[in-house]
């Protein structure tokens, strides 16, 4: 009998979101110790602005997971967007026009990355390694080594803009998004078809799922998030510069993970990356606020994803064996 | 009979990629030379080849790891590792006998290779995303050890930057080319005469059909993991020798990438299961050749970056069309 009680507890803690509560726990009370401003609330908001973009991303990211795809370009993607903009508002384009454009641009990247993976069926780790630096290297071909910026002033500064008196307009549009692809995911058909397609694609295949369109669809959506990125990220520092966001898809890719997001698809929520995107932020504030190197925060952040990786990969095997 | 066919056409098909990453070399050399004439000389070949000896052998290791099913993009982070270590070692005892030190940094890049292959059979993950992980813990480790200083130029022996150097050679070609030769020549005996060479295939190719044959699949993945790190440890005294100093931020950023494009390029399958040492080493050349002509044309740095990556996706998509339009000849 207490053999039983034991088993349905270790039931109960063992799950795969369990993980992410404990970082939860563990990142609040390193950055308590870390420092006596941390528990300020508006201080966390601020915070927070500052790696939003890297959010946004994560939360289309967590559909291409669950789909058993992947795609480590979006950083890249992201900052080729920002830069991409910032170049046409040079040329004299208005800049609502720029945004406009360079939503399209942004969905143009990912059906890039969508149309090499469907139609070669090459593995998209694969394509994404190579628009990772295909990307990044365009970038940098448009901008050069220094910076452009001289936007109109009501476009900059997307993170002091405040909504209901509070709240940061770059963390409601974050919010915003979270509900809309939250309830798309287990709301909608095209949910149910993220899932089937990542659980098991011959399966999906067969139940009538066309695979090819749905997964350029879902390599669009990230394009649009990453191009909505791009705009917000170059809102936030009013100037681009090809080097911005360096290495963010190792954040994007720690916090879908953290998520709950298994790395082999046909499981996930936006819910739980928006929960491990507080956590990852706030770890990096303690990080930050105890003056730590940059190089040594991406060591924490690389450690992070190694031990979330193991675990999480356990726990999901324990739940399969249980259930 | 007609698997003899088969067969020979399979040799034909291969070596008709290696001659034409010969033809391709030769023409782009011959092509850029037109547009500069200063192109044509002893000492700009013997800057192409100078610049390729840490690829070809970072890349070697990247292309076992490729064959056997794994991506490796800690390799980088691994060679600046080695190289910090042997530097440091230096910077106690200038004197220190340098082959020893090749030896410290070769085993200290297995060890960390090991550490990645432990990670990544233990619990059956993937090993980019663990690499991609490690690839940023290496780099901090090494800029905690180094307190976010640079191993300078004065620490590192007259003896080990001689080696890069044509003049201080008894037959005019430097040593650190000689010493990429031997790698690869060991690479492919390696991979072709012994049975762990021809595990690491059976492995890449089918890992089930690997495990049901009795190969301990688990066991070569470490292998492959611990030679590709020995083989970027390596590279790092290489490294110090061409370059004169070991920076924690900067050295080796991007090298795993150049690694995979020069595999890539040379016919290693990313799908795993073939890729050939020749092919490889050919691969690192045309990069080599491409970077040397691109400072040599006055074309901006910023190029390459992009360039890498449009190589590795134009090799991918043309190894994927090329395979499926000979499979439906086969049928």
């Amino acid at each position: 009998m207490k053999k039983i009680e034991n088993k349905s507890l270790a039931k109960a803690i063992l799950k795969p979101g369990s993980v992410l509560v404990l970082f939860l726990i563990l990142s609040v009370v390193s950055g308590v110790l870390a420092s006596p401003h941390f528990l300020d609330f508006e201080y966390i908001l601020a915070a927070m602005t500052q790696y939003i973009e890297l959010g946004i991303v994560a939360i289309a990211f967590t559909f291409i997971l669950i789909s058993g795809e992947i795609d480590i370009s979006v950083a890249s993607a992201m900052t080729l967007s920002s830069c991409f903009a910032a170049i046409l508002y040079n040329y004299g384009l208005p800049m609502g026009l720029v945004i406009a454009v360079t939503l399209l641009f942004g969905i143009l990247l990912g059906l890039i990355n969508g149309a090499l993976t469907t139609f070669t069926k090459i593995n998209s780790l694969i394509i994404t390694l190579g628009t990772m630096s295909l990307y990044r290297g365009l970038a940098q071909i448009l901008i050069g080594k220094g910076s452009v910026g001289d936007f109109p002033e009501w476009f900059v500064g997307i993170d002091r803009t405040k909504v209901f008196g509070f709240l940061p307009l770059s963390i409601f549009v974050f919010i915003v998004l979270i509900v809309i692809m939250e309830v798309i995911l287990k709301q909608t058909f095209f949910g149910r078809k993220v899932f089937a397609m990542g659980t098991n694609d011959k399966v999906a295949l067969y139940s009538g799922v066309k695979m090819h369109k749905n997964k350029l669809v879902l390599f669009g959506i990230l394009g649009l998030f990453t191009g909505i990125a791009g705009i917000m990220q170059i809102s936030r520092y009013g100037l681009a510069k090809y080097s911005l966001g360096l290495g963010g898809e190792l954040d994007v890719i720690t916090m879908v993970l953290l998520g709950g997001t298994a790395f082999s698809g046909g499981r996930g929520s936006t819910i739980g990356t928006a929960l491990a995107f507080l956590v990852v932020v706030l770890i990096k504030i303690s990080m930050t606020l105890i003056n730590m190197e940059r190089m040594i925060q991406l060591m924490i952040i690389g450690l992070l994803l190694v031990v979330t990786i193991i675990i999480s990969d356990r726990l999901h095997k324990y739940q399969d064996l249980n259930s | 009979m007609s698997e003899l066919v088969k067969q020979k056409k399979k040799i034909s098909i291969t070596s008709v990629r290696e001659l034409g990453l010969v033809a391709i070399i030769l023409i782009l050399y011959v092509v850029v030379g037109l547009i500069e004439p200063r192109f044509f000389s002893f000492r700009v070949v013997m800057s192409i080849m100078l610049s390729t000896p840490i690829l070809i052998i970072v890349a070697l290791g990247e292309m076992t790891a490729i064959i056997s099913r794994n991506v490796e993009v800690s390799l980088g982070s691994i060679m600046a590792f080695s190289a910090i270590i042997g530097g440091m070692i230096f910077k106690s005892n200038i004197d220190f006998p340098i082959v020893v030190v090749f030896l410290v940094a070769t085993v200290v890049g297995g060890l960390l290779g090991l550490l990645n292959g432990t990670i990544v059979t233990l619990f059956s993950l993937p090993s980019v995303i663990v690499t991609l992980g490690t690839m940023n813990v290496y780099r901090g480790l090494m800029f905690v050890l180094m307190d976010a200083k640079q191993i300078d130029n004065m620490y590192i022996p007259r003896n080990l930057i001689k080696l890069a150097q044509p003049q201080e050679s008894i037959i005019g070609i430097p040593y650190i080319i000689i010493i990429s030769i031997g790698v690869a020549v060991l690479v492919s005996i390696i991979l072709n005469q012994t049975k762990i060479g021809r595990e690491i295939y059976a492995v890449g190719s089918n890992p089930d059909a690997a495990r049901l044959r009795g190969i301990g699949v688990n066991k070569v993945k470490i292998i492959v993991f611990i030679f590709a790190g020995a083989c970027s440890g390596f590279a790092g005294m290489i490294y110090m020798a061409r370059v004169g100093y070991v920076n924690p931020v900067t050295t080796g950023v991007g090298m795993e990438f150049m690694a995979v494009a020069a595999a890539v390029i040379g016919g290693t399958s990313m799908a795993g299961g073939s890729g050939k040492t020749l092919g490889t080493v050919l691969g690192c050349i045309l990069l080599g050749l491409m970077m040397t002509s691109i400072s040599y044309l006055g074309i901006e740095g910023s190029a390459q970056k992009a360039m890498y990556g449009l190589i590795i996706i134009i090799a991918v998509v043309l190894e994927k069309i090329i395979k499926s339009k000979l499979g439906k000849e086969g049928r």
